[in-house]
């Protein structure tokens, strides 16, 4: 039963629009509770104050989306959505953060070398030739543009 | 080089302007205020003339503006018009951009006088309207508009605040403090979030082993061949009712923060389909379709600096843009900003025109090159794009956790355009924000605390009168062009 419920499932603009009342309502509990939000300035506003006021506006604005007429509107992007390829979306991430990494570590030339030529290679028809040729074109390319305005930055 | 930039953007599917303007933001830092505004407009009017390249060519919009342009140029392009189409829409541009110009020099010095006599509650509510306005007119649903302006309002108020110098909404986490900068957010928000949506098509299409539609290129070789006929100059003239609507419609379309080129183009269509003494064939592939179209999405370019130029508040992602390096540039848009800055805004408004020159003189050269673009593999474009963000990212301070909040910000751009909601009211309010906040405190202060003040005047009626009457207007304005274009797409 329990899976029929899920594959019944779809995310439409109400459950999108409860999602979000929920987490800024965590935020709101949040804020409430920090220390930080009752102190108040030298103007008489707490530092809170603009918080909880554009929070209690968001959790309006949410309510009004969950009673619109759209509200049993799937989006278009996730009707065939695959939650499972989130997955994906996640790993690419924390490709462009090593990516990053090593830009640091080994400087431009190599980094994007790797980057580039990998990337072109797993995403595109999976030729050597195509993914080399193009990763250098756009390698001289790259390092001219930022070489002629002079960005000051250690991975040049 | 901005036009170049922006047209190349333009004409790639996939790239927004915006995707083009947060590319070269962080480059602009390393730059005179003169160069940095020129290729900042060279890349915003090249990318607004360019989506239409690949709307006549392949039927696949470069930039959601020029959507309206598909239905008549493509059909032009499929009877062997297209070298015509393709020079309506450089000519239609150019023309619609360069008398919008005009309007928003005359009526920003104008309107600047006026906004100078405005006090901080006026300016309060000049911004809170501004922010509703942006909220209810971007996108489909108004909800989600008002809520994605909200997480820019959020996103804003990381960081100390700026009076009690007290940490908010940071958790804990010391390189919040300063809050989060205006770089990694605009490039995370626009380019690596929407090239993650690009891999993620990549990566469907080949799990299911399908094969990306090739493109008929003969087509293509002989859009310029010497029997592909010329746009003549009785033809460009005889579109001049459709130009001026055109230009009319999206002028006020830019005018008014939220909604933006691609309303722009959609309001200037739907009312030539009505207008025009030639209304039964636009849509048939007619050069008044491609006419009104087009200079209606570039005649959004100028006005939408007004409100930006005037009171500060930027009406589009472009005007945000341009006002994020003029912020970098030490001129950060005010009402004062024609007191404080003349130069910076006269060369502005030089520059404004200029661009639309070189415009007309890269787009007549490069057409050829440019109808070829959008064959360029997007395996190729992704990495390039996503490594230009994440250096572009890095290399304005040379801090790594600006690239932590980029590739976070990116996340939750693919989260909310997954869910359709519109971007554009979220970085606008983010940019907003420290604007309000300010101007609300000196509000307050100055009214000692008595809130009532901010509602009881009649500007703050009128105010509130006008917002609901333009709100009203513009969406059974928007719901009507809808409907024209809607019926043209079953068609």
């Amino acid at each position: 039963m329990g899976s029929k419920i899920f594959s019944n499932f779809k995310f439409t603009n109400k459950v999108i629009s409860i999602i979000l009342l929920s987490i800024f309502l965590i935020l709101l509990i949040y804020t409430y509770n920090m220390d930080w939000s009752q102190k108040t300035a030298r103007d008489g506003i707490t530092a809170g104050f603009f918080p909880k006021a554009i929070l209690i506006l968001s959790m309006i604005f949410c309510i009004g989306m969950a009673v619109n007429t759209y509200s049993n509107e799937v989006p278009e992007s996730l009707e065939e959505f695959d939650f499972k390829n989130l997955i994906y979306v996640v790993i690419s991430l924390f490709i462009c953060w090593g990516y990053f990494l090593l830009l640091l570590e080994l400087g431009f030339f190599i980094s994007s070398f790797l980057f580039l030529s990998l990337s072109i290679y797993f995403l595109g028809p999976g030729s050597w030739k195509v993914s080399l040729i193009t990763t250098l074109i756009i390698i001289v390319f790259v390092y001219t543009f930022f070489s002629l305005i002079q960005v000051p930055s250690n991975i040049f | 080089m901005g036009v170049f930039v922006g047209v190349t953007v333009g004409a790639l599917p996939g790239l927004a302007i915006s995707t083009g303007m947060a590319l070269m933001l962080p480059l602009t830092y390393y730059m005179n205020t003169g160069p940095a505004l020129a290729l900042l407009i060279g890349v915003y009017k090249g990318a607004t003339f360019g989506g239409s390249i690949s709307a006549i060519t392949f039927s696949t919009p470069g930039i959601p503006a020029a959507a309206a342009t598909v239905y008549d140029g493509y059909k032009m392009m499929k009877r062997g018009e297209g070298r015509k189409a393709l020079q309506m829409a450089l000519y239609a541009s150019v023309t619609g951009d360069t008398l919008s110009d005009i309007i928003t020099i005359v009526l920003a010095t104008t309107l600047a006088v006026v906004a100078l006599k405005f006090g901080p509650t006026e300016r309060f509510l000049v911004m809170f309207m501004a922010f509703i306005l942006i909220g209810t007119l971007s996108g489909k649903n108004i909800f989600k508009g008002l809520i994605s302006g909200s997480i820019g309002v959020l996103l804003a108020l990381i960081g100390s605040d700026p009076v009690s110098l007290v940490p908010r909404l940071t958790f804990n986490l010391w390189w919040l403090r300063d809050g989060i900068p205006i770089i990694p957010m605009i490039i995370g928000l626009f380019a690596v979030s929407k090239m993650i949506e690009e891999l993620f098509d990549i990566i469907e299409r080949k799990r299911k082993n399908e094969e990306i539609e090739k493109q008929d290129l003969s087509i293509i070789k002989s859009l310029f061949s010497k029997a592909s006929a010329k746009l003549t100059w009785k033809e460009y003239i005889g579109c001049w009712r459709e130009m001026l609507i055109g230009t009319t419609v999206g002028s006020i379309a830019g005018m008014l923060p939220g909604v933006g080129s691609s309303g722009g183009a959609f309001l200037s269509y739907g009312v030539a389909k009505q207008f025009s003494p030639n209304k039964e064939n636009i849509g048939e592939g007619a050069l008044e379709g491609i006419a009104a179209a087009e200079s209606g999405n570039n005649a959004t370019m100028g006005p939408t600096l007004i409100p930006l130029l005037v009171f500060g508040i930027p009406g589009s992602v472009g005007a945000a843009l341009i006002g994020s390096a003029l912020t970098f540039q030490g001129a950060t848009p005010s009402p004062r900003m024609f007191e404080l800055h003349p130069t910076i805004i006269y060369s502005l408004f030089v520059l404004l025109i200029i661009a639309n020159a070189v415009n007309l003189f890269v787009g007549n050269i490069m057409i050829r090159f440019y109808s070829r673009l959008g064959q360029l593999p997007k395996y190729i474009l992704i990495p390039f794009i996503i490594m230009l963000a994440i250096i572009g990212t890095y290399v304005v301070s040379n801090n790594r956790y600006d690239v932590i909040i980029m590739l976070v910000i990116a996340l939750l751009g693919f989260l909310l355009n997954l869910a359709k909601f519109p971007t554009a009211p979220l970085v606008i309010a983010f940019i907003l924000t420290p604007l309000i906040e300010r101007t609300f405190r000196i509000a307050i202060q100055t009214s000692y605390y008595d809130y009532r003040v901010m509602f009881d005047s009649g500007l703050s009626k009128a105010l509130l009168g006008i917002t609901i009457i333009l709100v009203i207007g513009i969406t059974k304005l928007k719901d009507k062009s809808k409907k024209i274009t809607g019926d043209l797409e079953e068609e």
